[in-house]
């Protein structure tokens, strides 16, 4: 006989909606060609780094939440 | 070879005599050998009866007749009922160990194309950007290219005018 084999029961264990729940992906900054502004450097440079751990929050998020429930955040991203 | 003749025909005409006698021993000596047997059956009956018992008694279910049901019965539905329990949990344990299995691949493969695509959109808005500052970077004034560049590394679309 030896040890016997486990039984194996699909257990379906769903996180709170709220954790389900898309990254958020407000509107950014206006594109409007009459807009200018003099940032600097280093106030550019922290936007930048905003911007760049937003997107990969974001995008990190909705693979998270896609490995989760497949499918529910494809194509929301871009 | 004559002497064995008359030895043979001598014995027999003697036991002529006793025939009565020679038919009980060998009936008295049949018996004896089907007492022997009947012994040794009664035994092995006994033994096998206390195993069935002690088989039955660990699948939970006695194997004495009760009510209308004949003994036996009763453990034998028990005991088919085990094994085809057992048979029916290993196998849909190996299924659902099977299914999960190829959910998780199935994931792995998804996971693996939206890393890819969105490492790969990541990377070009960088250099974006980078080509975006770097026409900044004397002046400190930014234009319209600079903020689509900043909205392309956060993955967001642009305000709408107002």
């Amino acid at each position: 006989m030896g040890t016997p084999p486990p039984v194996a029961v699909k257990v379906k264990d769903t996180p709170p909606a709220e954790l389900l729940r898309c990254a958020d992906r407000p509107a950014g900054l206006p594109e409007d060609p009459a807009l200018v502004a003099q940032i600097p450097t280093k106030i550019r440079a922290g936007i930048i780094r905003l911007a760049k751990a937003f997107g990969a929050n974001a995008a990190q998020l909705d693979r998270l939440i896609d490995w989760n429930a497949p499918g529910s955040c494809t194509g929301v991203a871009k | 070879m004559i002497w064995i003749k008359s030895l043979v025909l001598g014995g027999w005409s003697k036991l002529k005599g006793d025939i009565a006698f020679v038919v009980l021993v060998i009936v008295a000596g049949i018996g004896a050998w089907l007492y022997v047997e009947a012994a040794h059956v009664r035994a092995d009956r006994d033994d096998l009866l206390r195993r069935v018992e002690v088989i039955c008694a660990r699948a939970g279910q006695p194997f004495e007749a009760s009510g209308k049901v004949a003994r036996g019965v009763a453990c034998n539905v028990r005991i088919a009922g085990l094994a085809d329990f057992k048979a029916k949990t290993d196998e849909l344990t190996a299924a659902t160990l099977a299914q999960a299995l190829a959910d998780h691949d199935a994931r792995q493969l998804t996971d693996t194309q939206a890393a890819r695509a969105a490492a790969e959109a990541a990377r070009s808005a960088a250099q974006r950007m980078e080509i975006a500052d770097a026409k900044a970077e004397r002046t400190n004034l930014v234009d319209r290219d600079w903020f689509a560049a900043v909205n392309g590394v956060a993955g967001l679309r642009a305000a709408p005018a107002r």
